[in-house]
């Protein structure tokens, strides 16, 4: 009886809270002050020091209050611009996504660049709806144990030798990446890839295909590939130096040659109440001595090849831009995959499922 | 013995449902039949294309396959459940929770090591055991999707299966035993028949919750382990197409849905004859 | 039965072998997941290389990681009791409504759990933005109340089906009115399936991640979301070391309540002029 008394009141009591919670909990949940600008980034360690080399002097120079939020998704902007409410200001995109429409139009507001400062910006990187101002790679990694010194893979080419380079590749399973890999491989110079030759790519996979193990996540790399279970795979530059950072003595090593970059853009939802702030910010994030400082401790490449000046050899050797530079990484071409994303995917799983 | 309060009874959770699902969601599911004008080009794409049936038959594959598995696995647990003494039936209910308070993307992860070639059972079997000459697939394959789905309903398909069973009078099995039937007969002929209820709503439920989830298939499949529910994930948010995310998401809506008004009536109506 | 060979007697550690290795399986993930809260490394490995506490260091030391546990317990407890009271409301209902339309209805039900997540966190998006209500606690609370409503109809419906209707309907014959009727016979031969309906509220919705990432704000965010911050670059092992509290949290609850329950069944016991 006394169990039963105490779940009846502890019930009961749960209840009366969890109404008052509902009552009371949504209020506070939108503050649109005018003084303010909401980011929305990527999470985790990279936008803490986002905060640190970005958003902090900000505040202190123009007295804007930067809100910053994890976690980009494009379905959600796409979900309030055509609800007429958006939260966000600045959104840290990728670069993909800056070509790409909502139901009802633009998902994006046309940048002012009289009041966006670009030097040091590649042209390339200046799209109306948005610029360039991270650069990442997608490389070629493998388990340094796999293969002994002097017989390590240095291209795409050996991604696909089995003979020379046994053990198991993995790749992301995705058309993104593994059409260009396809077409690299077979020989093509990287600045005729694109627009790419789909079906070439997927018949020089064919021999392949049922060898990878198609992953699906991207965390998922770097761990199959420390423990062995992966000889060779796709992954990102970020990860992997990440992961040997982390872990010293990793058997995992990672091959510039033949990368692919790819840009993350800044971009103003269409719709966003603090336009003009959401300008200041972005160009205040432009700056090159700022992403110089961003990039030492992050190893994010900068967007602005002045800030490639601006740090130190050994940290230059990690940043995916000066890479590029150097001709060893073709830059994903964002326009094209925004045209064909949606057959492309179609075409992919088409593709996979048949054996 | 229809009380007139039964449509009142009925009346919070359906609103609830129109209110924060069926319109909802139906607004975005309308986006599959308009192109911006009313159009089935979407549902064409999906028939004429060869592949999408493939991937609705990989889904109901999976589903099916990991209904049967779980039900055979939880039935007996939950059975022992029931006739277990409170202290022990305390031990196996914390065991049966433990799954939950690891998040799901977690435990893909950990089942990755479970099962790859490297991993654990495989390392048992060959390294140790030698039970196997060399490491058996048991991971980003369909293998490794069940074994993962099986993991994530197994708890819920026992939780059902006990709450049920609690209700059943253990005394008519214990008077089919008096009257001198085999144990086992006893078990068979008079409990089974009483949770044949429970079982159809635990099995439904799986059902169901593996034709809707993807996390497992997503981050345990392989190559041929493409289900709706990660396409229409991709659809939504990669492609950004939600029309045709939202005729893959209706379709498989409709005919669930269809297939479950259709098995309740068949059963509503073996009950009458039953009854009868 | 002397005399004769007692099968079942002499198979009764079939089950329960059957039922050891069943909830072995289900505790299987937790081999990897529990060194790895104690391993030094940033990827869930097995074998862990270095022993450390830091992912522990990481949450205790990280304000917003205990805030987000709190706002998960929050929101599961709001949900486990919206969800079991709008169960119970259907469940009966649906139970007692015989008119065009049930079996649809029933169907109906079940919908929430077919439609992939990622298009119900949309719709519910798109709503609550314009309601203004996004970000807020009764967002999230109502996002896992629907995906989490279906299990509570489904578990307390199966619990209802099993018990005869005829108790209830004895019950009015004496003159009890139909409310109480059932809050004195029915109500408590499906407290089993309360419960059960109760607790899948609280622990689906402690894991769910899809209608967080949509649904919450800084300050609503729960405990998967959090997790979820940043898993663009790292995966983040500190959700094993809270996956390890909770399990030795759940097991000195389970403990705890089953000493309590020893406590309160000696003392009821007593004759009563010593008790209260």
């Amino acid at each position: 009886m006394g169990w039963r008394m105490l779940s009846k009141r502890a019930a009961f009591a749960l209840g009366a809270a969890c109404g008052l919670a509902l009552a009371f909990g949504g209020a506070g949940a939108r503050a649109a002050d005018d003084n303010t600008v909401v980011f929305s980034g990527w999470g985790g360690n990279w936008q803490k020091a986002e905060r640190t080399y970005y958003f902090a002097p900000f505040e202190k120079a123009t007295g804007i209050k930067v809100i910053d939020v994890p976690d980009v998704n494009l379905a959600k902007i796409k979900g309030m611009v055509d609800a007429h409410n958006v939260e966000w200001d600045v959104v840290q995109a990728i670069g993909m996504w800056i070509p790409q429409k909502s139901a009802s139009g633009d998902l994006w507001e046309t940048l002012d660049y009289g009041a966006i400062a670009t030097d040091g910006i590649p042209d390339a990187l200046k799209d109306p709806h948005g610029v360039g101002v991270a650069t990442f790679a997608q490389i070629l990694a493998y388990n340094t144990d796999a293969y002994p010194a002097g017989k390590r893979p240095t291209s795409w080419a050996d991604y696909f030798d089995t003979k020379k380079f046994p053990g198991k590749r993995g790749m992301l399973n995705e058309p993104r990446y593994a059409l260009e890999i396809g077409l690299m491989a077979e020989g093509v110079p990287m600045d005729k890839l694109y627009p790419l030759d789909v079906e070439r790519s997927l018949k020089h996979w064919d021999a392949l295909k049922n060898d990878v193990l198609w992953w699906q996540q991207w965390p998922q790399a770097p761990s199959l590939l420390a423990s062995g279970e992966l000889a060779m795979s796709l992954s990102s530059q970020a990860r992997i130096l990440g992961l040997l950072n982390e872990e010293k003595g990793a058997p995992v090593a990672m091959v510039w040659n033949q990368g692919i970059m790819t840009t993350d853009f800044l971009a103003v939802p269409k719709g966003s109440k603090h336009k003009e702030a959401a300008f200041k910010l972005i160009a205040w994030m432009l700056d090159a001595q700022r992403q110089a400082d961003y990039a030492k401790a992050t190893a994010v490449g900068p967007s602005n090849i002045k800030a490639l000046q601006l740090v130190d050899e050994k940290t230059r050797e990690l940043l995916p831009s000066y890479h590029y530079q150097k001709g060893e990484l073709v830059a994903l071409d964002n326009a094209w995959w925004a045209a064909n994303l949606a057959s492309l995917t179609e075409r992919w799983n088409q593709w996979k499922l048949k054996n | 013995m229809a009380g007139y309060g039964a449509g009142l009874l009925l009346l919070p959770g359906f609103a609830f449902i129109l209110l924060f699902f069926l319109v909802p969601v139906g607004l975005i599911l309308a986006q599959s039949l308009f192109d911006p004008a009313f159009s089935l080009r979407f549902y064409e794409r999906i028939f004429t294309g060869p592949d999408y049936l493939t991937v609705l038959w990989i889904s109901l594959k999976i589903a099916i396959l990991t209904t049967a598995i779980s039900l055979a696995a939880s039935y007996p647990v939950a059975y022992m459940l029931v006739v277990a003494r409170p202290a022990i039936r305390s031990l196996m209910l914390a065991f049966i929770l433990l799954p939950f308070w690891t998040n799901v993307l977690i435990r893909c992860y950990a089942w990755m090591l479970v099962l790859q070639t490297k991993g654990l059972v495989n390392t048992l079997l060959v390294g140790w055991l030698h039970a196997l000459a060399a490491p058996a697939p048991l991971v980003f394959n369909l293998t490794g999707v069940i074994i993962g789905m099986v993991h994530y309903v197994v708890p819920i398909n026992i939780l059902v299966l006990f709450s049920v069973m609690k209700a059943v009078d253990l005394r008519l099995v214990q008077a089919a035993k008096g009257l001198g039937a085999n144990p086992l007969r006893a078990f068979l002929a008079v409990f089974v028949p009483l949770t044949l209820p429970g079982v159809r709503a635990a099995s439904m439920l799986v059902l169901v919750i593996s034709l809707g989830f993807f996390v497992t298939p997503a981050l345990l499949g392989g190559r041929e382990e493409t289900t709706i529910a990660i396409l229409v994930n991709t659809y939504f948010t990669e492609v950004l197409d939600w029309g045709f995310g939202s005729a893959l998401a209706g379709l498989l809506l409709v005919f669930t849905l269809a297939g479950l008004s259709l098995y309740f009536a068949a059963q509503r109506e073996g009950a009458e004859l039953a009854a009868r | 039965m002397t005399g004769r060979f007692d099968l079942f007697a002499a198979t009764r550690w079939v089950p329960w072998l059957f039922t050891g290795l069943v909830l072995f399986f289900l505790a299987a993930p937790l081999f990897v997941v529990v060194p790895a809260a104690f391993n030094n490394s940033s990827l869930l490995q097995f074998p862990p290389r270095a022993w450390s506490l830091r992912w522990f260091h990481q949450y205790f030391d990280n304000p917003s990681w205990i805030e987000a546990t709190l706002m998960s317990v929050k929101v599961g407890i709001c949900v486990s009791l919206l969800a079991t009271l709008l169960g119970l409301a259907s469940a009966v209902g649906l139970a007692r409504y015989r008119l065009f339309g049930r079996n649809l209805l029933r169907a109906l039900v079940m919908a929430p759990l077919l439609v992939p997540v990622i298009v119900i966190a949309v719709g519910l998006y798109e709503l609550f933005l314009r309601l203004g209500i996004n970000g807020s606690f009764a967002a999230i609370v109502i996002g896992h109340t629907l995906v989490t409503f279906p299990y509570a109809t489904v578990v307390i419906g199966a619990a209802l089906a099993e018990i005869d209707p005829r108790l209830e309907n004895a019950a009015v014959g004496l003159g009890a009115r139909r409310p109480r009727a059932f809050l004195e016979v029915t109500l408590p031969l499906i407290r089993p399936g309360l419960v059960v309906a109760a607790l899948f509220g609280f622990l689906i919705s402690f894991d769910e991640v899809v209608l967080a990432i949509f649904l919450t704000s800084p300050a609503t965010m729960t405990l998967p979301r959090r997790l979820w911050d940043g898993i663009r670059f790292e995966l983040n092992p500190t959700i094993a070391a809270v996956s390890t509290m909770l399990i030795v949290l759940s097991t000195v609850v389970m403990l705890l309540s089953e000493v309590l329950r020893r406590v309160l069944a000696r003392r009821s016991g007593l004759p009563a002029g010593q008790g209260r």
